[in-house]
């Protein structure tokens, strides 16, 4: 499997955290993993890594129900930085509501929505939903 | 032909005390001229008294019924009692009516005869001076009280109408007012004036603070209880109802001493004859619609996130143990932890749900008893 350079987990529940990074690892998805527990705490570090020059992850695995700061209004804060850097949002949620499904999926800013749990069968549709997409951006 | 269905069907008529029938009146004005008598009558008898319904050139309004002369004609339905000169008649030479006023000498009385062959009464020209009379007019007297008793049967029949008519609208009211709904029949003029024709007692049920007569002097003071930011939408759609003719059910909060209230207003829009509009519907009080909608929400709610996470938390873990290749023990542990926070978390949200759920209930229940 062709793997990320960084992958980013933005997650409130630690196990849900504990259960990516082990089947990251496992799968040998990313060489560096970033993880966020909630959308305040991605958005100030990423912000300041952006800020910085640093390089964005180019995908980021995004919970949607979160304390402080949920999946939506992290995307809205993300928007402009978002739009210019080659960075694939995958939501990853719990939540099996339909209308929580659709908004993520026609979210102008996300690639796709993906159910919970995550498993090793779902990491590689992820990788290969991130590269169509570069390579889209780079056609286009 | 027993002398009580006679007075029952005296009584049917209900014509005792009732203010001057214009074609009676008619008749007896043609009887005296036909007649050349200064008094003509319709009498009716009771058991006690005769009574005058339509008077011509008499200003008494009856006699004891021993006095009259009609009492003789009650058991003769088909014949006109004609007394040429009372004074030489021993049935009335010692009648009050004859010995003093209005020194009656001569009568004529065509029997007032029912369908049922009872004799109402009777319709009689009276003189002072004896007189005579020819058989035709004995047949005029007779088609002349005949149209009376015609008269009276269609003045019974609206009497009956009307009296059924009324029971039933006192029925609706008093059906309609003891439940919580708020049946109206609004019209609606050319201008956009509204009023209301008709608001059941019902609608003091759902605003119970209300001073709702005031309602009916101007309909627009209802628009005041109703929330600031449905007034709008409201009005709206009342619109919409009378200007595409098109069924009306609006939702709106209302505000009330015991907080928000969810209510609707259903109705259908008809054109009347005048051109106006009409709307007849209903006001309801559907706020435990609202609450029973919400609870519904909240569990799909906490099924789709607060459930599922720690589920899909498990069959992670189950999907790391089965894909895990070395299992070593202190691995193992890790995961038993891990499943043993997830189990601890699913109790917490049971239990927790298990509370939010039996609270909801007691809620809905105390609107269910504000509504009865």
């Amino acid at each position: 499997m062709k793997k990320v350079k960084t992958a980013c987990i933005i997650d409130d529940d630690p196990i849900s955290v504990m259960i990516a990074k082990k089947l990251m690892e496992l799968s040998n998805f990313c060489s560096n993993i970033l993880v966020f527990k909630d959308g305040q705490e991605a958005v100030t570090n990423l912000k300041e890594n952006h800020a910085s020059g640093g390089a964005m992850p180019e995908i980021i695995l995004l919970d949607l129900n979160m304390p402080v700061m949920n999946g939506w209004e992290f995307l809205n804060s993300m928007s402009p930085i978002l739009e210019q850097q080659k960075c694939s949002i995958f939501i990853v949620t719990s939540s099996i509501d339909r209308s929580d499904l659709e908004r993520a999926r026609n979210h102008k800013d996300v690639v796709d929505c993906v159910v919970k749990p995550l498993t090793h069968q779902s990491l590689p549709g992820i990788l290969n939903k991130c590269y169509e997409q570069k390579q889209s951006i780079r056609r286009g | 032909m027993s002398k009580n269905s006679r007075l029952e069907e005296v009584r049917s008529y209900e014509v005792f005390d009732n203010p001057p029938v214009k074609e009676l009146d008619e008749l007896t004005e043609l009887a005296s001229v036909l007649f050349e008598t200064p008094v003509s009558l319709i009498t009716i008898l009771d058991d006690k008294r005769q009574w005058f319904i339509s008077r011509k050139g008499l200003e008494q309004k009856g006699t004891p019924v021993e006095d009259a002369f009609c009492k003789h004609a009650l058991n003769t339905p088909d014949e006109v009692l004609v007394v040429n000169d009372a004074l030489e008649d021993s049935r009335f030479k010692e009648n009050k009516l004859v010995v003093g006023e209005p020194k009656i000498r001569f009568y004529a009385g065509a029997p007032l005869t029912t369908k049922q062959n009872h004799v109402l009464g009777t319709l009689c020209v009276i003189d002072k001076k004896s007189k005579k009379i020819t058989r035709e007019q004995k047949k005029a007297l007779k088609i002349l009280a005949g149209k009376a008793v015609d008269i009276l049967e269609t003045q019974k029949v609206l009497n009956n109408l009307n009296t059924s008519v009324e029971l039933s609208t006192q029925r609706v009211v008093k059906i309609t007012e003891n439940i919580p709904i708020g049946i109206f029949e609004l019209s609606i003029n050319r201008n956009g004036k509204i009023e209301f024709l008709f608001l059941s007692n019902g609608i003091k049920k759902i605003h119970p603070n209300v001073n709702v007569e005031e309602w009916l002097d101007d309909p627009n003071l209802g628009f005041d209880v109703v929330h600031p930011e449905d007034r709008g939408s409201l009005k709206a759609s009342l619109r919409d109802a009378v200007i595409k003719n098109k069924k009306l059910h609006h939702e709106y909060r209302v505000l009330s001493e015991s907080g928000v209230r969810w209510h609707a207003v259903t109705g259908k829009p008809e054109k009347a004859k005048n051109g106006e509009m009409r709307i007849y519907g209903s006001f309801t009080d559907v706020t435990h619609h609202y609450e029973y909608e919400s609870a519904l929400e909240q569990i799909s709610f906490d099924i789709s996130h607060v459930l599922r996470r720690p589920v899909t938390s498990m069959l992670g873990i189950t999907t790391l143990l089965e894909y895990e290749k070395e299992l070593s023990a202190a691995k193992l542990r890790e995961y038993s932890r891990s499943l043993r926070t997830v189990a601890s978390e699913l109790e917490d949200f049971t239990q927790k749900l298990n509370k939010i759920y039996s609270e909801k209930k007691v809620k809905i229940g105390s609107y269910k008893a504000q509504e009865n």
